[in-house]
């Protein structure tokens, strides 16, 4: 991991297109201005982790033996 | 094993693929390209959303990279008709699929509407993408008290 100390005010550029900078600090909280394209995604990581974890939990259980379960629930969409 | 001409003519237009679901033929034309992978699973890129009539409306995303990896997925307004996330993406979307997590029981399936799959099919491309406005859930139960 590369490790910088900015300020306040301060940025850093990650490629050509990303530049992140430190807007404020408050306590232990410091909020963070990032500059990035559309295609590029950027999230917390904790809501990076829950959808990977999701993800991985949803692909642990996807079995033919379980799929059977599909088969009762796809009877109450035949009526729409 | 020798293979003839025919055979290796075959094995390079398409791909044959060993899944949970037995062996598929796959075309280049179904191929759904992912640049960024799946969240948790950013090392595969190659998908092929399969059908079997057995379980419509909930169809399989299957990993050509790796075809024990599966995902259960559905059209999410078949689920939740009122489904109309604000997608900030720069593709055109075709298509949109949820993730479907299974559960013991059938009343414990759900639904991930937090994080859908836009498909851009003419582009044969995709990729998840997770919703800003959090109010459609991780986990939206299929079946309703």
């Amino acid at each position: 991991m590369l490790v910088l100390t900015r300020r306040v005010g301060e940025s850093i550029h990650v490629g050509d297109d990303i530049r992140l900078t430190v807007l404020s600090v408050k306590g232990q909280n410091v909020k963070m201005g990032i500059l990035a394209p559309k295609s590029v995604t950027v999230h917390r990581e904790e809501v990076y982790e829950r959808i990977a974890a999701e993800n991985r939990l949803a692909a642990s259980r996807a079995s033919l033996k379980n799929a059977q379960k599909l088969v009762n629930l796809k009877g109450l969409f035949d009526a729409v | 094993m020798l293979r003839t001409e025919e055979q290796v003519e075959e094995i390079e237009s398409k791909q044959v693929i060993e899944c949970p679901f037995g062996k598929i033929d796959v075309e280049a034309k179904d191929i759904l390209f992912f640049p960024e992978g799946l969240y948790g699973y950013d090392q595969t890129h190659r998908y092929l959303v399969w059908e079997v009539k057995e379980y419509l409306p909930f169809r399989w995303l299957i990993c050509l990279e790796d075809p024990e990896l599966i995902f259960p997925v559905v059209d999410p307004r078949i689920v939740h008709p009122d489904y109309n996330p604000k997608i900030d993406s720069t593709e055109p979307e075709d298509e949109i699929l949820a993730i479907v997590t299974m559960g013991r029981t059938v009343e414990s399936v759900t639904v991930n509407l937090r994080a859908p799959i836009v498909i851009s099919r003419g582009q044969n491309r995709a990729k998840q993408v997770i919703l800003t406005d959090s109010h459609y859930p991780l986990r939206h139960r299929v079946l309703k008290s």
